[in-house]
């Protein structure tokens, strides 16, 4: 009897250290799951309160996955991992695309997605976590009565899709998860982000930077429910200015650096140079017509071409000739649907149960947020008809999406593995959607933009300011995809050149830095006293050039990112010396031939 | 309705207390008079019209600039409250024939309601409109005066005489705002359409009190030995500064109310938008957070102002 007491007892004891909820030991274990996002209250304004636009976004449920670093996870930083869209879901973007553990591979041939041991993944250096935006990928929201297709239908207003409530979801993720797992909570946290991506990036530093200016009527967004929780992170992080105002340059501390891949920044001027640049003799459209013998009209020379066109009608005019040489945008050497693709290819996979475990590391089946039961408020689809013109206002970062697009998003989806073990669900629920179409309209059909709250992505000056605002503290490393036209990276240095009030500067430097195997970097020259709380004058911006990719970096050239990024914080110093070479040497002997597991 | 019962009853108490007096008085007949008058003031309490002055040039730079090159209108005639009806009752205790001391109480209320539309919209390939309105927005004004006077009459003929007069008392007054507004704005396009509400209520109260100072002149004429009636201009002089008072606001989509309790003053809005820019001064109660610093200064409810009365008064 005495020994099954204390067979009892040391299993209670076992349980109590390994248990799930643990969080002691919790931060080792990799995780998959939801964070819950209650109702918020925010406000945007132009100086004058009771002429606000008020409003609540919906509760909602935020899939993310975290995955343990390699080795002694507590004293590593958190890598977080997010992709664009907006609406576009990080499940078959960049937690498939060889950064986390296990990867997704696809079968050129096939088209078929296969799970491979990722000989790149981020965890050599860090822990990593992924998340999924509001209703897109495995995330879902929550609202009373959603088969009432009206009250449905107006979730998809400025309440829950503009860029300041996307960022603010992430922040608010983000500190709850390093909340629920103390042992990383003051660790240092990396941003890892892709094409739109970037917006939310720099919106989610600038509220964690400045974030007082949330509150205090500074800045157009207005969430002090938001600015209370930083504070509370703060305060536990900073415990030398508990309730008090932390000062941006000791923020940077836990968040100095961000990893920006083919990103949005400052996308009016981004598009304004690169139409020039696409458009002027000798470009690669020029070296495109020749290749493939089917020349290139300039929009000027186009018989419909209006007198005054904006970059987005010259885009287009480029988005027409790559479809009609069968070229893909988001990666122009390749044929068109190769970027899509690789997303539809994952999310295929993503939506088997094995599959999902397998790549989250986690029994999903352990997930109670997942089963049908707990969704009966969950929405995720505006329309239950086909209303595929809706798309053509897309906030999208590239070309508006064609019908062929769009009949997979509105069709119903093929979810039967995931239907077999968590039960069906309503018409306008689904597990997962890789790219949610009805997120996108919603950024550029809204409230906000109906009452010309200056908050679009696609035409602020905004978003290029706080940026560099955000950089002034943050080290910042940029992608340059030689193969990308939606985000025509080499633009970059003269469209931040347009934000005068903060740049004298900027030059963009393709040698540097020394040594470097993918030169380029982008040197900044600051206004003085153009940054509240800096005395800044120069910044370099690391901007290496990726011969062999396109949009998504990762998913082509993904030893050669994780490299460059090592030695990049290495230089910034961002590990201790040893640590890093660790790192560093572990990647360097890694076997680079793929191992399917699925 | 909290604030109307609450004003009847105050005028209600003041009118019994009068009543109340009336055995004293009697005791020394012809010497008292009363007197009851109606009539109307002309005032201009800036600082609360300013309440309707800002919604206008809100929606100057909010909406009409904005829009300026859609199709449209918007009469964007904000009503002021410029007059008040006043009502009162009055004793006097004659001295001489020639002077006398009164005692009197008066009320006084205006209350000004509108339904405001304004509409834009632009049609080509494609649609959108953009519509506000507010229904009602309400302005209201009331309060009472309690005030002792002395008069002098000059005989003009055998039953008419001139009189001036000056009283000074205690005034207390209240007002009441009340905008419920909404803006549609909608948009269309082959098969697009995109349609949305924002709106809300915005209600504030204030209420102070103050000096209040008259200057009168009238003319009197007596219809017999006891009855007669008297036509009165005057001067009154009233500026109620430190006016207190609680707001309340709902929107659409974000349920609930919030109120809050304040001090009203006058606080300074500037707007920069990216069609425009436009300083606006805003009386209000609210100064949480960010808006403290703000202030520009007290919020002073005038009341001063001409004013016409008719009246009749009773010898005892």
């Amino acid at each position: 009897m005495k020994k099954i007491i204390w067979i009892l007892i040391l299993s209670m004891w076992i349980a109590f250290w390994v248990g799930p909820g643990n969080s002691l030991i919790a931060q080792s274990q990799p995780e998959a799951g939801f964070c819950f996002l209650e109702e918020n209250d925010f406000y945007f304004h132009t100086n004058s309160y009771f002429n606000r636009l008020a409003l609540r976004s919906s509760p909602s449920r935020i899939w993310r996955v975290y995955q343990p670093a390699d080795n002694d996870p507590a004293s590593k930083p958190l890598f977080v991992f997010f992709n664009g869209g907006p609406g576009g879901a990080t499940s078959p973007g960049l937690f498939s695309a060889n950064t986390g553990r296990n990867a997704v591979s696809v079968n050129p041939q096939t088209d078929e997605g296969s799970i491979i041991i990722n000989p790149h993944s981020w965890t050599r250096i860090g822990n990593l976590l992924h998340i999924d935006s509001r209703t897109a990928g495995f995330s879902y929201s929550l609202m009373d009565n959603p088969q009432d297709d009206t009250l449905r239908q107006a979730e998809w207003d400025a309440h829950n899709y503009n860029c300041f409530i996307d960022g603010a979801d992430f922040v608010r993720v983000l500190l709850r998860f390093l909340s629920d797992n103390p042992t990383i909570q003051k660790n240092p946290v990396v941003l890892v982000v892709e094409s739109y991506g970037g917006i939310r990036s720099l919106v989610m530093l600038h509220l964690l930077l400045y974030y007082q200016d949330y509150a205090n009527g500074k800045a157009i967004y207005q969430d002090p429910a938001l600015v209370q929780e930083i504070q509370v992170h703060y305060n536990i992080v900073f415990p030398q200015y508990a309730g008090k105002a932390v000062p941006s340059s000791v923020i940077a501390e836990q968040f100095r650096h961000q990893v920006l891949i083919q990103p949005a920044i400052t996308r009016y001027y981004q598009r304004m140079v690169a139409v020039e640049m696409l458009e002027a003799q000798r470009s690669i459209l020029d070296e495109l017509a020749e290749e493939t013998d089917v020349p290139y009209v300039r929009y000027k020379d186009q018989p419909w071409a209006i007198e005054n066109p904006t970059p987005y009608n010259i885009m287009n005019n480029i988005y027409d000739y790559l479809d009609n040489i069968d070229r893909d945008p988001y990666f122009y050497s390749k044929p068109e649907g190769f970027f899509n693709g690789y997303f539809d290819a994952a999310g295929e996979l993503l939506t088997h149960y094995d599959a999902l475990c397998l790549m989250t590391g986690v029994d999903v089946a352990g997930i109670p947020e997942l089963y049908s039961s707990a969704r009966q408020k969950a929405y995720k689809i505006k329309f239950l008809e086909d209303y595929s013109s809706q798309a053509n206002l897309s906030a999208l970062m590239g070309p508006a999406p064609k019908a062929s697009d769009l009949s997979s998003f509105f069709s119903p989806c093929t979810e039967e593995d995931m239907a077999s073990i968590f039960g069906m669900l309503q018409p306008w629920d689904r597990y997962f959607l890789d790219l949610n179409y009805d997120v996108s309209t919603a950024f550029s059909l809204n409230m906000a933009v109906m009452q010309w709250y200056n908050i679009q992505y696609g035409y602020s000056e905004r978003y290029g300011e706080m940026f560099l605002e955000n950089v002034a503290f943050v080290e910042t490393f940029i992608t340059n995809a030689a193969y990308d036209i939606v985000v025509y990276s080499p633009s970059l240095p003269d469209a931040l050149a347009f934000h005068a009030s903060k740049l004298n500067r900027s030059t963009h430097d393709t040698d540097g830095p020394p040594q470097a195997e993918r030169p380029g970097q982008i040197l900044l020259e600051y206004k003085p006293g153009s940054v509240p709380g800096s005395s800044v004058t120069i910044r370099t911006i690391r901007f290496p050039l990726y011969t062999k990719s396109g949009h998504a970096v990762t998913m082509t050239e993904p030893g050669e990112i994780l490299e460059d990024v090592i030695v990049w914080l290495e230089k910034t110093g961002f590990f201790a010396e040893t640590q890093m070479r660790h790192a560093h040497d572990s990647h360097q002997g890694v076997i680079n031939e793929e191992s399917h597991i699925l | 309705m909290k604030k109307a019962i609450s004003f009847k009853h105050r005028i209600t108490a003041a009118l019994v207390c009068s009543v109340l007096l009336l055995p004293a008085l009697l005791i020394g007949a012809d010497r008292f008079q009363i007197e009851l008058y109606g009539g109307i003031s002309f005032i201009n309490p800036k600082d609360l019209n300013l309440l309707s002055k800002a919604e206008q040039q809100y929606n100057d730079i909010y909406f009409i600039e904005r829009l300026r090159h859609y199709n449209g209108y918007f009469v964007n005639d904000f009503p002021e409250i410029r007059e008040m009806i006043p009502a009162g009752l009055r004793f006097r205790y004659w001295v001489t024939k020639k002077l006398s001391f009164s005692l009197g109480a008066e009320g006084f209320i205006q209350k000004k309601k509108l339904s405001l539309e304004g509409s834009f919209g632009y049609s080509s390939t494609t649609s959108e409109n953009h519509i506000k309105k507010y229904d009602p927005y309400q302005l209201e004004l009331s309060g009472y005066a309690l005030m002792g006077g002395v008069h002098y009459r000059m005989p003009v003929g055998n039953k008419t005489d001139i009189e001036a007069g000056a009283a000074a008392g205690w005034a207390k007054a209240e007002f009441d705002f009340s905008s419920h507004w909404s803006y549609t704005a909608s948009y269309q396009e082959t098969s697009v359409s995109y349609s949305s509400t924002d709106g809300g209520v915005l209600e504030g109260d204030g209420s102070g009190n103050g000096f209040m100072a008259q200057g009168m002149l009238r003319l009197n004429r007596m219809l017999g030995r006891r009855l007669g009636f008297f036509v009165e201009t005057a001067y009154t002089y009233c500026r109620i500064k430190s006016i207190d008072g609680s707001g309340r606001e709902s929107r659409i989509g974000t349920p609930g109310e919030m109120s809050w309790e304040g001090t009203w003053g006058i606080k300074r809005e500037e707007v920069r938008v990216l069609w425009g820019e436009k300083d606006i001064s805003v009386p209000t109660n609210y100064w949480e957070g960010w808006n403290s610093t703000q202030r520009e200064r007290d919020f002073v409810l005038d009341l001063s102002g001409f004013r016409l009365v008719l009246g009749f008064c009773i010898r005892l």
